[in-house]
């Protein structure tokens, strides 16, 4: 093996992470980024093209060049549901972005705590979903801190540990997100973004041929079924994801807005912009499927991997039989899909903690706020996400089905937001508090018993606790409501008695 | 002196035509990838290429294009 073979791979991944720190740190421009609207929203400059690729490449991360292949080659096509449910979470954008939008606008509401405890008049219900919002955004961010860890240790034949790969790229992450906040996010995500689209379509093409020999892929499907039927359907090959299972998983991913979410709408320029984007960002998620036949292929055609976590196992297998420039590439695409990931991840947590958690306490000024967040990010990144990564708690995919149980629980809150008037902050509070508590015990004590997600288990308890309890309390007055709900629903809203 | 009072069930909803449709796609799009109806595609099938639980994940990206061009074209918000 000649230096370039071993180490081209290394090199260009680590070229690229230069690259994307340039573009990041120049992405601020004219922006004063001391002015929290212009860190946390970009100061609502985002087009249409930025946010598609903020929202596309955000979406697609470690999970999909590391944890889908590793999960279909471990256990088959049940990894397609993440493909399902970010179909169908973009149906909750949609509906739910242009009016974040029009929110952020008017109101100047920046964060969906700070529009949660606006809508229910309740700091404590801000200061609440702020802290789950940040632990579950926290929690995703870890998928991909891992994520990067597990390139440069893979790319540098183990030389470079994981925490040290970890902390290489957040201290990356770190440089160019608290010079230019979310414009940076935007711009390098728009790089990043092209770069996944290409290589997951070309790596596909090249494992398959060097599994078979040729292109054809009915040929590669036709051998996985004569030798490995239990990969084609659920509950999969290690018997663990039942239809009942991937239904729960799908439904509670549907149900999850994440606070990114709320931080990208209403960082767009306005409502129409906040909407045309979701027309074509699903076209963004076509790139999983060639990464998750990459780990069906594997199946049969690297017999041989011993790494100590299927995550690699893609990674692995191209390093191993791929031309080296390649494997680089791939390696720097999945190092794309982590940043692309982590970076808005550890942006909305550290906003949402300074702004939904210490500024309503300490009672911050607008100005004395910006410069906290962005020295927030330092502690957010190196002392809370590093150090748990460096844990290495679970299989990228487990970690982010915990994650999301949690954040679907603030679904009730939303719906309150902005389809029912009558909730209250009391119904609110308690069906979050019953609902976390559910999640918490249906991962640790028992989890996700009978197959169902733990988090479909808390909405089934926050629910009713949410309507029931707002039915007998008071609601928030006619002043807040106009502010959330349109004309004909207020007009319709009230009766004499 | 009369009070008002808050009604319980003033939610928004769909209200037109246009707007029940696209709810109605919505909805249904996503029951046709769960239980029962994934049933259907869980079968170790390969059909023009690619198993059928594949197809069924290209088909969810397909649908939601489709939706939400159809909504965005009518102004169903």
């Amino acid at each position: 093996m000649t230096f370039i073979s071993a180490w081209g791979p290394f090199i260009i991944t680590i070229l690229y992470t230069i690259t994307a720190c340039i573009l990041g740190y120049s992405a601020k421009g004219k922006l004063d980024m001391d002015k929290m609207e212009n860190w946390s929203s970009s100061g609502n400059t985002m087009g249409v093209i930025v946010m598609i690729f903020l929202t596309g490449a955000g979406n697609v991360s470690s999970y999909t060049f590391l944890g889908a292949p590793g999960w279909g080659y471990s256990r088959g096509v049940a990894c397609l549901y993440v493909v399902v449910y970010m179909a169908f979470i973009v149906y909750a954008c949609y509906l739910m972005s242009p009016r974040v939008t029009r929110l952020a606008l008017k109101s100047g509401y920046r964060t969906q705590a700070e529009g949660i405890g606006a809508r229910f008049e309740s700091p404590f219900l801000r200061i609440l979903c702020g802290i789950v919002g940040a632990f579950a955004v926290i929690g995703n961010s870890l998928v991909q801190v891992i994520g990067s860890g597990n390139i440069l240790n893979v790319m540098s034949h183990g030389a470079i540990p994981l925490w040290l790969g970890e902390l290489i790229i957040v201290s990356a992450i770190a440089f160019y997100v608290y010079k230019s906040g979310l414009r940076a996010i935007g711009w390098t995500n728009v790089l990043q973004g092209v770069m996944m689209f290409c290589l997951s379509i070309l790596v596909g093409l090249f494992v398959v041929y060097t599994a078979i020999g040729n292109l054809n892929i009915a040929e590669a499907f036709k051998t996985l079924q004569e030798t490995s039927p239990q990969y084609l359907t659920l509950p999969g090959a290690m018997n663990n994801f039942p239809p009942i299972y991937w239904t729960t998983s799908i439904l509670i991913s549907v149900f999850s807005f994440w606070p990114q979410f709320w931080v990208w709408a209403a960082g767009a320029k306005d409502e129409d912009t906040a909407r045309r984007q979701y027309l074509y960002v699903p076209i963004f998620y076509f790139v999983m499927i060639p990464m998750m036949i990459v780990g069906l292929v594997c199946v049969f055609a690297y017999t041989e991997f011993s790494g100590d976590s299927t995550d690699q196992v893609a990674l692995q297998y191209c390093l191993d039989k791929l031309p080296w420039w390649m494997a680089g590439l791939l390696g720097a695409g999945i190092l794309a899909a982590s940043q692309s990931s982590a970076e808005p991840q550890f942006h909305t947590s550290t906003f949402t903690i300074t702004h939904d958690v210490i500024t309503p306490i300490a009672k911050l000024s607008p100005e004395k706020e910006g410069r906290l967040q962005r020295k927030l990010l330092l502690i957010v990144i190196f002392f809370i996400a590093f150090p748990l990564s460096v844990t290495n708690p679970g299989e990228l995919v487990n970690i982010l089905l915990v994650c999301y149980g949690f954040i679907g629980q603030l679904f009730p809150c939303m719906l309150g937001v902005l389809c029912w008037p009558r909730a209250t902050k009391t119904g609110a509070i308690a069906g979050l508090a019953a609902g976390v508590l559910v999640v918490a015990l249906f991962n640790i004590v028992w989890p996700n018993p009978l197959y169902v997600h733990a988090g479909i288990w808390g909405l089934l308890v926050n629910l009713p606790v949410f309507i029931v309890v707002s039915l007998f309390t008071k609601p928030a007055s006619e002043e807040t409501l106009r502010k959330f709900f349109p004309d004909y629903i207020m007009d319709q809203l009230y009766e004499e008695v | 002196m009369k009070e008002k009072k808050m009604k319980n069930w003033v939610i928004v909803r769909p209200r037109k035509p246009k707007e029940w449709i696209i709810f109605i796609l919505m909805v249904g799009s996503i029951l046709l990838t769960i239980s029962p109806i994934v049933n259907v595609f869980n079968k170790p099938i390969v059909f023009l290429g690619l198993p059928l639980m594949f197809w069924l994940a290209i088909g969810a990206l397909i649908i939601v294009i489709i939706v939400l061009n159809i909504a965005y074209r009518w102004g169903v918000h």
